[in-house]
């Protein structure tokens, strides 16, 4: 039996690192107040892990991993006062710059817009872990600093 | 204009938050907020009281913004309700499929307080 997708499965291209810088930077400008620049490498304490699943035309992960003092510094300039970090507003707040970072990201790509669906975000905290995806496809790793807050953003296609 | 009471409706307590001050920003002057973390929560949050406005992320657990804004036209008084999707869900084929359930208008995350304005102000000055 043979099964019909009703979208065509895409292949990721030289240009998508390009659209993660500018998916970011839109997000940090627009709910930050932040400017980010794409860094060759940086120093980062993997405190905080931000997690969205990608199913579809387009299936993988995107991440952001950062320290715990990062993330606390761009929830409270998402929210515009200190965060609530036992109502866990902090890995609340990173769910949500990668959530809508991923969205911005997708919304680049006219194949996968309309076909590639988002999961709700995880976070993790806690360094000590390796992520596993399917074997093989393409992962795209890139490091950001914005203010004094560096981040590493990683996008993992399995397609 | 008289005061209104939002119903925001988001998985997201940050974003629950962020949207509430985006609205003050818009210059609705708003009495009082009810929150709901996904659709269901916000179908039992209008039983016990009817807002003015609701505001609704699409990507949520347990009954997402799509399901809700189209259980919601059975209820009755809630017609005449505007609600407007705020999510990262910004396809077409989601702007085309809320509008047809009755959402009033679309913004997609990430927005800017000026945004808020826009899609917003508009809906509750009518009413």
């Amino acid at each position: 039996m043979s099964v019909k997708t009703a979208f065509t499965v895409v292949k990721p291209n030289t240009e998508w690192a390009g659209h993660v810088q500018e998916a970011l930077h839109e997000v940090f400008e627009m709910m930050l107040g932040m400017q980010a620049s794409r860094v060759e490498d940086v120093v980062i304490a993997p405190e905080m892990t931000a997690i969205v699943g990608l199913a579809g035309s387009l299936c993988g992960l995107f991440s952001i991993r950062c320290s715990r003092a990062t993330a606390v510094k761009l929830a409270t300039r998402m929210l515009g006062i200190e965060p609530d970090e036992k109502a866990g507003e902090v890995m609340d707040a990173l769910g949500e710059v990668c959530n809508m970072v991923a969205g911005s990201f997708k919304s680049r790509i006219p194949l996968i817009a309309d076909t590639c669906m988002l999961s709700v975000p995880t976070t993790i905290s806690g360094a000590d872990y390796h992520v596993h995806p399917l074997r093989g496809g393409q992962r795209y790793e890139m490091f950001f600093q914005c203010e004094d807050c560096p981040m590493q953003i990683i996008l993992h296609v399995n397609n | 204009m008289s005061p209104i009471c939002a119903l925001i409706i988001d998985d997201s307590s940050v974003m629950r938050k962020i949207v509430e001050r985006s609205l003050r920003q818009a210059g609705l002057d708003i009495s009082e907020v009810m929150e709901a973390g996904n659709g269901l929560e916000a179908l039992a949050a209008i039983e016990l009281k009817k807002p003015d406005l609701i505001l609704s992320d699409i990507n949520m657990p347990a009954m997402n913004g799509l399901e809700f804004v189209k259980k919601l036209q059975d209820v009755p008084g809630m017609k005449d309700v505007p609600v407007v999707m705020i999510t990262t869900e910004a396809s077409e084929s989601h702007v085309v499929e809320a509008l047809s359930y009755g959402a009033k208008g679309y913004i997609r995350k990430p927005f800017t307080p000026e945004q808020v304005k826009e899609h917003v102000l508009p809906l509750v000055v009518k009413k």
